[in-house]
């Protein structure tokens, strides 16, 4: 729960950080990626960046809980690949894909949302980018 | 002494007891129970009864940012949180939707002073009989009906 309020404050100032500017990545750890899955708690369809909140089990807080925050691109660049306001329903289960925060606090910046369904969201094209030359590095090209 | 001794273990059996039944009388609230009261305090414009839900260390997420900790739930309350269900608002409704765990979903809606119905869905995270996550995401605002309509 500790960690979850550090999180949040975190998740509160990368806003307010990246309110006047473009999307920027240095606050994230894009050599690689992790995966999580958990139950969608608030959908931020706002700029400059939309926030996902995903309530994740987690054993080891007292809760059995910990709260991730994910953000990606602005309304604009995400509405051109799909996404909308409802695009994440509070309450669904969603199995998310993001490059971690480097300070290692609960989220980041989101690469993928699978919903329960299998439907798939991508987030912003530079995230794709990244993800794309991982890729092809792990794959010797 | 060894009178004395037993009287004295017999004494703390008893209290043992009565504490136990007294914890045992006292069972923790199931996450649907506790959001049904943290409803019912809502309707009820109680603000003690909602903060009390809370765990200590509970976070609220809400598009005016994040709360930490039980007593800045309280000032958020205070500061008029329950506006939600201010007295001009007869027609508040909130549903429990799913309950998945600990995890428990609620929608609500309610008509504001100019007409417009508001929407919405809460996703609250309920551990031994307190809430220790809460996040509101505020659906598109319906506005009200023209006057020609009413």
């Amino acid at each position: 729960m500790k960690q979850a309020r550090t999180l949040v404050c975190a998740a509160a100032l990368l806003t307010a950080s990246l309110g006047g500017a473009h999307h920027s990545y240095a606050l994230f750890d894009s050599s690689k990626t992790v995966t999580i899955s958990g139950t969608a708690a608030k959908f931020d369809w706002t700029n400059p960046h939309l926030f996902i909140w995903v309530y994740v089990p987690d054993r080891s807080q007292k809760s059995g809980y910990e709260l991730y925050a994910f953000e990606s691109g602005s309304l604009v660049v995400m509405a051109r690949d799909g996404w909308d306001r409802n695009t994440i329903r509070p309450g669904e289960k969603l199995t998310v894909e993001y490059f971690p925060l480097k300070d290692g606090r609960h989220g980041g910046s989101l690469i993928q949302v699978t919903h329960s369904d299998g439907r798939i969201h991508r987030g912003d094209p530079y995230g794709q980018q990244v993800i794309e030359q991982l890729r092809a590095k792990a794959l010797g090209k | 002494l060894i009178t004395r001794l037993a009287r004295r273990s017999a004494i703390t059996c008893a209290l043992g007891g009565a504490a136990l039944i007294a914890a045992a009388a006292e069972p923790v609230r199931s996450p649907r129970d506790v959001v049904r009261h943290h409803i019912e305090a809502m309707l009820a414009h109680d603000a003690a009864a909602l903060v009390d839900d809370y765990a200590d260390d509970a976070v609220m997420v809400l598009s005016s940012g994040v709360f930490s900790g039980k007593e800045q739930i309280r000032q958020l309350f205070a500061r008029g949180a329950t506006r939600r269900t201010a007295p001009t608002d007869d027609q508040a409704v909130f549903t429990i939707t799913r309950v998945d765990g600990d995890v428990v979903i609620e929608e609500w809606s309610r008509r504001a002073a100019d007409g417009a119905t508001l929407r919405g869905t809460d996703v609250l995270v309920v551990h031994a009989g307190r809430i220790v996550f809460h996040a509101t995401q505020p659906a598109a605002q319906v506005p009200a009906p023209a006057p020609a309509q009413r």
